[in-house]
């Protein structure tokens, strides 16, 4: 997770994700030192409450409480920092910052940006910012046709010059358990579709200003999966491909049956993310992205043999 | 319920003979134990698959037989109609019952060995891919505590 290098600060964050039909609220505390470790413990909601998440620069470790499990994490590219300037050159090339009325919260005087995107002229986020540090203070995110799809806003914040190295200590007698059979993600696609071991498929649709970012490959149920994650900067998506017809469990979520051409697919979302799952030819994939439904068929079209 | 449910538990709760404070208990284990759930899916693939057979193998009465049965409603002097219907059609069904119990479970016993021995077809979990895309799409810019580079603020249209 990306952090502040030269500012430390303590706030409560309050997330709105926005869904079909229903939206998910989450209240956590923050607390940073500067340069890498962040605490996040959450309030709300209840299933979340006591939860903790601790970054160490590249490695996150998630303390589930109920579970009596610390899980470990590593993003290998989150201390690439030529990765992350690639990140923004991604997100300047596709969208145009235009400045609208700013404000103050928690008494901090903000400059505040719209993201407009160049291709099709829609604004897909808002942000404020302190004027001083430049912290993102609140940001919303917009689907294409203008609904609001997440919100996220310092409810309070406070920068401080230290804290108790406490703070970023895990929790003790309490086993430490690996994310299991993930490698690291990383940014050669290239390398990972060659050793995938099995024929990968690339979509012969994205939209505009999507690129492939990163990805990794991991075992799931002893099945190879290749995940690929595209971006344009601030949209993404992902695609996942196994060999085989496994069966994709959708316990919890509410699915509906759609087309992919002849195929028969189905889909489902969570907050503002959508899914869309078929198989063809012996492969399985699975797109998830915060796209309309439309463009994910399209995505998926552009798939088939 | 923080402990496994034995299989016998299982067997209760998919055939809703469980009180409603256990039903309850198991229902929520499932919630969170994916292996029990997936155990109480192979019991309800049996249970279906159990169910399916029966329909199957019902079969119409052959028509000599039916033929036969109602003769005997006619001819027989001494008992009743109902009577003689009734043990003439017992002595017709009784094998076809036996057989059909014996074909029933015949198939219990394969598939339940089959089940043990070969591995079900994987699943994955929906959910578990979201958290894999939520993982990655966290380190895009503008995450929660991101800061904006000045090169952006200073790109900014007025």
């Amino acid at each position: 997770m990306d952090a502040p290098l030269h500012v430390s600060f303590v706030g409560t964050i309050q997330r709105v994700e926005i869904g079909e039909r229903h939206s998910e609220v989450s209240v956590y505390h923050i607390a940073h030192l500067a340069p890498d470790l962040t605490r996040r413990w959450y309030m709300a909601p209840r299933a979340f409450f006591d939860d903790v998440t601790i970054t160490r620069g590249d490695t996150t470790y998630a303390i589930r409480r109920s579970a009596h499990v610390v899980i470990e994490s590593r993003d290998a590219a989150d201390d690439d920092q030529p990765a992350r300037d690639d990140d923004f050159s991604l997100l300047t090339a596709n969208y145009r910052p235009v400045a609208i009325p700013s404000g103050t919260i928690d008494g901090r005087t903000t400059r505040a940006y719209a993201l407009v995107n160049r291709h099709t002229g829609h604004v897909v986020m808002r942000i404020w910012t302190d004027a001083v540090t430049h912290l993102v203070l609140r940001k919303e995110r917009y689907a294409s046709d203008g609904a609001l799809e997440s919100s996220m806003h310092f409810e309070q914040i406070r920068y401080v010059r230290t804290l108790p190295a406490a703070l970023f200590a895990l929790p003790q007698g309490m086993p430490i358990v690996e994310r299991g059979g993930h490698e690291s993600p990383e940014n050669d696609i290239v390398r990972l579709v060659r050793t995938a071991g099995f024929p990968v498929r690339d979509p012969r649709y994205l939209p505009e200003g999507f690129l492939p970012v990163m990805g990794d490959l991991s075992a799931r149920n002893g099945i190879r999966t290749l995940h690929l994650f595209y971006s344009d900067g601030v949209r993404s998506l992902s695609l996942f491909e196994s060999p085989g017809t496994a069966d994709l469990s959708m316990r919890g979520l509410q699915t509906r049956p759609v087309r992919i051409g002849t195929h028969s697919a189905v889909y489902a979302s969570e907050g503002p993310l959508g899914l869309l799952a078929w198989s063809d030819a012996g492969v399985s994939f699975t797109l998830i992205g915060d796209l309309a439904l439309g463009e994910l068929e399209r995505i998926a079209a552009s798939l088939l043999r | 319920m923080s402990d496994h449910p034995t299989p016998e538990l299982i067997d209760d709760y998919v055939h809703r003979a469980l009180a409603p404070d256990a039903d309850a208990a198991v229902h929520a284990h499932f919630e969170e134990c994916s292996y029990c759930a997936a155990l109480r899916d192979d019991e309800r693939r049996l249970t279906d698959l159990l169910r399916s057979y029966g329909e199957a193998s019902e079969r119409e009465l052959p028509a000599a037989l039916r033929a036969s049965i109602l003769d005997a409603c006619t001819a027989s002097p001494t008992a009743g109609p109902l009577a003689r219907l009734t043990e003439t059609l017992t002595a017709a069904l009784r094998p076809l019952i036996a057989v059909a119990v014996a074909a029933a479970l015949a198939v219990a016993f394969y598939t339940g060995m089959h089940a043990v021995t070969v591995r079900p077809q994987p699943r994955f979990e929906a959910s578990s891919l979201f958290a894999d895309h939520a993982m990655i799409s966290g380190t895009a810019p503008f995450s929660d505590g991101a800061v904006v580079p000045a090169a952006l603020a200073d790109d900014v249209d007025q």
